[in-house]
C-alpha cells in the first residue's frame, strides 16, 4: 500500500475498534430480557383454586 | 472511457476457487434452511421467507467478517494468500448475498403497503432518537450502497480508469460498510434474536477484525527505515538477511518504501508499490524469475522494474551495492522501467 493508504488504514483502526465497542455495549444494554417463565408455581395454583 | 487496462486473468486456480467458494455458499444457505425448518429455535417459527431472511444476513455478514480477515492475516502465513488472491470474487459474491437479503427485506416487511418501498423503508420507522427501537434497516441499506459502489468497480477497468490511488480509496469504504453493518446487526437482528450464540459471533467478530487490522497496521508502521549512511546509501542488512527469492522492505525518510530483493546470488531493489493497486510487493516473491505481488500476482523483473511481455506496467529500480556482506540501496528512484544491473553476492567490490 501506498504510504497515504498506509496511514488512513492505521487511523481508520485506530477510531473503529472503541467506536464498535461503545455501539455493541449498547446495544447489548438496551436488549429485552427473554421472557419470564409464564408458569404459575404449583402453590399458587393451588391456593387459587 | 478508453484507457488500455489488463485485468487480472481468470486461471484455472481461480476457476477452482470460485467452484468452492460457491459450493460453500450454497451448502451454508441449505444447512441454514433445513436446520431452521426441522429443528426451529424452542417457541418459534418462521415463514420460507423469514428464514431466507436470516439464512442471506448472516451468510452477508460472516463472509464479510471473513474478507476483512483476509488481508492482515495474509500477512502472518502465506497459507492464506490464495485467498487475497480471490478476494474480489468474495466480496463481489458477499455483496450479492447482501443483496439478495435487502431484496428479501423489502418485499417482506415493506412490500404491502401502498408506499414506495424505499420510502417505507426509511418512513415507517421514525425512532431516529432512540437506540432500542432504531430503524436498523437504514444502516444497512446504506452499507449496501457503499459495497455496491465497490462491487461495480471491482473490476480491472475501474482500476485502471479512476486510478489505483483513488480506486484503492475507494475500496477501504468497506471498513466504513462494516461498522455499519455492525450496527445494523447490533440494533436489529441482536435485539430479536434470543439465542446468546449471535451476540458472541458478533462481538467475536467485531474484535477479531479489530484486533487484526489494528496489530498489521501498528507492526506494518515499525518497518526498520535503515541507516542512512554517507553520499546517501541506506544500510539494508547482511545479504544473509534476506531470504532466497523474498525481500526486505525499507521505509526511506518521505518516500515510498523500497523492496530489497534476494534472487541467488543476485541482490535487486524496485518499488514497493504495485502498480495494479498498490500491492506490498516486497511481501511477495519470486516466481519464474519475476517479482510477484501477493495481491493479484502482478509481475515485474528485478532488472528493469518492468513486467514481462506483453504487459506494459512499469516501476522504479534503484541502484543497489554490497560491501563486506552488507546490502546497501540508494534511495534515489531510477525513473520506471529503468535498467539497473544487480549487485552479486560473493563479487568483489
Amino acid at each position: 500500500m501506498k504510504r497515504q493508504h498506509r496511514r488512513r488504514h492505521l487511523i481508520t483502526w485506530i477510531i473503529l475498534p472503541p467506536v464498535l465497542a461503545v455501539i455493541l455495549w449498547l446495544a447489548i444494554q438496551v436488549r429485552p430480557d427473554p421472557p419470564l417463565n409464564e408458569t404459575l408455581p404449583p402453590s399458587l395454583v393451588e391456593a387459587a383454586s | 472511457m478508453s484507457h488500455g487496462y489488463n485485468a487480472v486473468g481468470w486461471t484455472p486456480f481461480k476457476k477452482r476457487f470460485d467452484r468452492w467458494m460457491l459450493a460453500g455458499v450454497g451448502l451454508y444457505l441449505i444447512v441454514f434452511v433445513a436446520a431452521s425448518v426441522l429443528a426451529p429455535p424452542a417457541g418459534e417459527s418462521f415463514t420460507p421467507i423469514q428464514i431466507l431472511i436470516r439464512a442471506t444476513g448472516t451468510l452477508a455478514f460472516l463472509l464479510l467478517t471473513f474478507i476483512l480477515c483476509i488481508g492482515p492475516v495474509a500477512r502472518m502465513t502465506d497459507r492464506f494468500k490464495p485467498f487475497l488472491f480471490n478476494r474480489r470474487h468474495l466480496g463481489v459474491t458477499t455483496f450479492l448475498i447482501g443483496l439478495a437479503h435487502a431484496g428479501l427485506v423489502l418485499l417482506w416487511y415493506h412490500g404491502f403497503s401502498d408506499l414506495n418501498v424505499l420510502v417505507s423503508l426509511f418512513a415507517s420507522n421514525p425512532r431516529y432518537d432512540s437506540l432500542a427501537g432504531f430503524p436498523f434497516e437504514s444502516l444497512g441499506f446504506v452499507a449496501l450502497l457503499i459495497m455496491l459502489i465497490m462491487a461495480t468497480t471491482s473490476h480491472d477497468f475501474w482500476n485502471a480508469n479512476l486510478g489505483p490511488g483513488v480506486w484503492k480509496t475507494l475500496h477501504m469504504g468497506v471498513y466504513l460498510a462494516y461498522g455499519l453493518l455492525v450496527a445494523h446487526v447490533a440494533l436489529g437482528a441482536i435485539q430479536f434474536e434470543k439465542h446468546p450464540a449471535y451476540v458472541a459471533l458478533l462481538v467475536a467478530g467485531a474484535a477479531i477484525v479489530s484486533f487484526l487490522h489494528l496489530y498489521t497496521a501498528l507492526a506494518g508502521s515499525r518497518i526498520d527505515g535503515g541507516t542512512i549512511l554517507n553520499a546517501g546509501w541506506i544500510r539494508v542488512g547482511a545479504t544473509a538477511d534476506i531470504p532466497d527469492g523474498r525481500a526486505l522492505i525499507l521505509q526511506p525518510e518521505n518516500a515510498e518504501r523500497i523492496a530489497v530483493f534476494r534472487d541467488g546470488n543476485k541482490i535487486a531493489a524496485i518499488s514497493n508499490v504495485c502498480r495494479h493497486q498498490g500491492g506490498p510487493l516486497g511481501e511477495g516473491r519470486i516466481i519464474d524469475g519475476c517479482v510477484t505481488c501477493p495481491w493479484h500476482g502482478f509481475q515485474y523483473r528485478l532488472e528493469d522494474g518492468r513486467s514481462p511481455a506483453p504487459f506494459t506496467e512499469k516501476i522504479s529500480t534503484y541502484p543497489t551495492k554490497i560491501e563486506n556482506g552488507v546490502v546497501f540501496v540508494n534511495p534515489e528512484p531510477n525513473p520506471p522501467g529503468t535498467e539497473e544491473a544487480p549487485s552479486l553476492i560473493g563479487a568483489k567490490s
